[in-house]
């Protein structure tokens, strides 16, 4: 997925050449919640520039604005559609928006980088697809997971032949939800699933092609009534495309007793790599049957030296950490390398490595899965649009 | 557990043990066992047969199985066999009026597994699959805090058992993984009292050439969901047997709405109880206290020194002390006269999974219901 790294110097020579024969990219961040860790990152980057902020709320808006020097300002979407000196956005606002905002921007001529998942329907995944190609413009679902330290060692090993042969992946997210607002209360565990299947496929390098999911347990009623689902868990069976592989993904959202975890495991004929049982027991290499507790490197440098303190750092000086970061260990460091890779994406014209059909197929593996889950695990085929090359 | 006068004055159960590679394990707990009396033992090969039981002082020998079945001193015969044996054997020793213990899994096929269920039934013995998994120290830990609520509402169920078997012969040369299952879903369907109803089941990865050939099996890899009958519970479990790296591992966990239980990752690190979202790594307690006091030993002490355990036995951790408990069952299930815990429609149930799964994974995954004579809808905890 990621560029083979040059060297340090090389990365660093290319960009300082580019930056004097270019401009750099003006990005708006839309939603400033989340949103906001990546304000600075896209400040520091040597390509690209926050040209805005958006945010319904002006009190808020004005103090992030205030903090990270913008000038700016908007409370209303549609203004930022219409400004012509804003090449890109970045969505970080409530997932229901994601695919009418997304769709607007692409109409717009906006590149779009967005929040996991998609959208929360096939159809608005087909359409987000759909309005991607019409558009001639970049769209990158910004997935954390397959930009985490991790993952990115993961794939080292899987790309240097250490693992052998992959024969099996892992992933599940357990996350106890329990008062959290609006769409997450009685939220479908497979509705928000894109964590737990995206660094299996990416590792892969594969898409889903069918899905078969149960449902076990139960939820309160009160939450159970808001989607008509009353799953405690769904685990699900997923077929990768064009290989002899298959993964196993499990989700929880409430009343399962489990420490926060976003996990995955890739089983090989040589190695394989387990996601740490507790926050900090460490992940496992397995050789053969021997078990070693490995320290995962950083892969700061990867990165322009601008953007590089951001893979330890969040937005406050890495003191005051914003609201996703404490849970989810700073997303593994993900936030400059999604960041890079979009705006380099851009630049190069290329397709960034979590484009529409990618994205697509990752947030239909859980919207499918949930279907099989009512259908008492049945098996059910990923949208053929999911399975197409950019 | 303790012994009402009327059991006591029962005559002791006499017992023979078929099969003395980990039969081995079995003879002392037998021979320690106030209410069992180990007569006989049986192995094909008579040198190693005569060292045996000279060695525990066993009188009657026996090279030949059905010959061993005509002995009318023998009550129970406890069949430690190899697998591809396991099915002709019960079905023999049933008819001949003996009850029957037998190692995992019940048998190779769903025929099988429907004559062994019938036999019993008309046979009106004692039928139990000696399923070490049930009766470790883990399980019954787990089972506690189910029992006592602690657990929550069970949520969901999860079992694996990964185990590199390079090199073993035989029967074991490229396996499927699911036929070889019992250890993984045992735990979880006994916990929730439950028998399976359906199962729908991925193979992943691929195996050695040569390995593929035995069984047409490729998978390097089988992970199942398993549909509990009469429940909204559903489970899921893995198998590995070759090219696949891992520690050995026979896990299980269950996870509830107030607290779960997780399998420790590595050997020695573990296991977890997760109260809300808070972890605690548990020392698992020992329920040798269980037990009638001459076999309490043997929930941690093996056969053999320790230059001598069997192979089983050492990867295995000694089956989390589970033997003792097992022998208790079965000896105690036929004095009482009632069905063993582990009888032989439950038995049909673990093993059908896994046959089961097996088959579904052949057919990409198709859902696979496990035979009616295998379930029983009402609680079998």
């Amino acid at each position: 997925m990621a560029e083979e790294p040059t060297s340090d110097e090389a990365v660093s020579a290319n960009i300082e050449q580019d930056s004097l024969t270019r401009k750099p990219l003006r990005v708006a961040v839309v939603g400033l919640g989340f949103g906001a860790e990546f304000v600075p990152i896209y400040q520091a980057h040597p390509h690209a520039d926050v040209a805005a902020v958006c945010q319904r709320t002006a009190s808020s808006l004005n103090e992030i604005a205030d903090t990270f020097g913008i000038e700016r300002r908007y409370v209303d979407y549609e203004d930022v559609l219409a400004d012509t000196e804003i090449d890109a956005i970045h969505l970080n606002t409530p997932i229901p928006l994601h695919a009418t905002q997304t769709i607007a921007a692409l109409k717009a001529g906006k590149h779009v980088a967005v929040n996991v998942p998609m959208a929360t329907t096939l159809e608005e995944c087909e359409e987000i697809v759909d309005a991607a190609l019409a558009s001639d413009r970049t769209y990158m679902m910004m997935e954390t997971r397959v930009y985490s330290r991790e993952f990115l060692y993961v794939q080292e090993l899987v790309q240097a032949g250490k693992l052998g042969r992959l024969q099996f992946l892992r992933g599940s997210h357990h996350q106890e939800m329990r008062d959290w607002p609006g769409y997450w209360e009685g939220l479908p565990p497979m509705y928000y699933a894109t964590h737990a299947i995206s660094p299996l496929l990416a590792i892969a390098e594969r898409r889903a092609e069918y899905v078969h999911c149960h449902g076990s347990g139960r939820i309160r009623e009160s939450l159970a009534t808001r989607y008509g689902s009353p799953f405690a868990i769904e685990s699900a069976l997923v077929k990768l495309h064009g290989a002899d592989l298959s993964a196993e993904i499990t989700r929880s959202l409430f009343e399962t007793a489990r420490e926060y975890v976003e996990y995955f495991a890739v089983y090989g004929s040589e190695r394989s790599f387990e996601w740490e049982q507790t926050l900090n027991s460490g992940p496992v290499l397995f050789t053969g049957e021997t078990a070693t507790y490995v320290d995962v490197p950083d892969f700061a440098d990867r990165l322009p030296k601008q953007i590089r303190v951001f893979t330890t750092q969040g937005v406050y000086g890495g003191s005051e950490p914003g609201t996703a970061l404490p849970h989810a260990s700073g997303h593994g460091g993900s936030h400059p390398h999604l960041v890079h890779e979009f705006v380099e994406s851009i630049r190069e014209h290329r397709t960034p490595t979590v484009n529409a059909f990618v994205a697509a197929n990752w947030s239909a593996v859980g919207l499918c899965a949930h279907a099989s889950a009512l259908a008492g695990g049945e098996r059910v085929a990923l949208p053929a649009f999911t399975l197409d090359e950019a | 557990m303790a012994s009402t006068p009327s059991e006591s004055a029962a005559p002791p159960v006499r017992v023979a043990i078929a099969g003395l590679g980990f039969g081995a394990e079995f003879a002392p707990i037998y021979r320690a066992l106030p209410t069992a009396e180990l007569i006989a033992v049986c192995r094909r090969d008579r040198a190693a047969l005569d060292q045996f039981a000279d060695a525990f002082g066993v009188e009657k020998r026996y090279t030949d199985f059905d010959e061993m079945l005509a002995d009318s001193d023998i009550d129970a015969v406890h069949i430690n066999t190899p697998i591809p044996d396991h099915a002709r054997q019960s079905v023999a020793a049933l008819e001949a009026g003996k009850h029957v213990a037998c190692t995992v899994p019940m048998a190779t096929s769903l025929d099988d597994c429907e004559r062994i269920v019938d036999a019993a039934a008309q046979s009106g013995k004692t039928y139990m699959m000696m399923e070490t998994v049930v009766f470790s120290r883990e399980f019954l830990y787990v089972q506690d805090l189910v029992t006592s609520g602690k657990i929550g509402r069970i949520q969901f169920l999860r079992g694996a058992h990964h185990q590199e078997m390079a090199g073993w012969p035989g029967y074991w040369e490229g396996l499927p993984p699911m036929h070889y299952a019992t250890h993984a879903v045992s735990p979880l369907l006994a916990i929730s009292g439950k028998h399976a109803e359906y199962v729908s089941c991925f193979g992943s990865g691929r195996i050695d050439d040569a390995l593929i050939d035995k069984y047409g099996s490729p998978f390097a890899v089988e992970t199942a969901h398993i549909k509990l009958a009469d429940s909204d519970l559903s489970a899921e479990v893995t198998r590995s047997l070759f090219n696949t790296a891992r520690q050995y591992v026979e896990s299980f966990s269950v996870y509830g709405s107030l607290r779960s239980f997780e399998w420790e990752q590595t050997h020695g690190s573990q296991a977890v109880v997760f109260t809300g979202e808070e972890p605690e790594r548990v020392e698992v307690p020992d329920f040798a206290d269980r037990l009638p006091e001459p076999i309490q030993r043997f929930t941690t002490h093996g056969v053999y020194d320790d230059q001598h355990e069997h192979l089983s036995f050492i990867q295995g951790s000694g089956h989390g002390g589970s033997h003792p408990h097992l022998v208790n069952e079965f000896v105690a299930s036929i004095r009482e006269g009632r069905k063993a815990a582990v009888d032989e429609i439950t038995a049909a149930n673990w093993t059908a999974v896994g046959i089961c799964a097996h088959d579904s994974a052949m057919a990409d995954g198709a859902r696979v219901d496990l035979p009616a004579f295998s379930i029983r809808h009402e609680f079998v905890g």
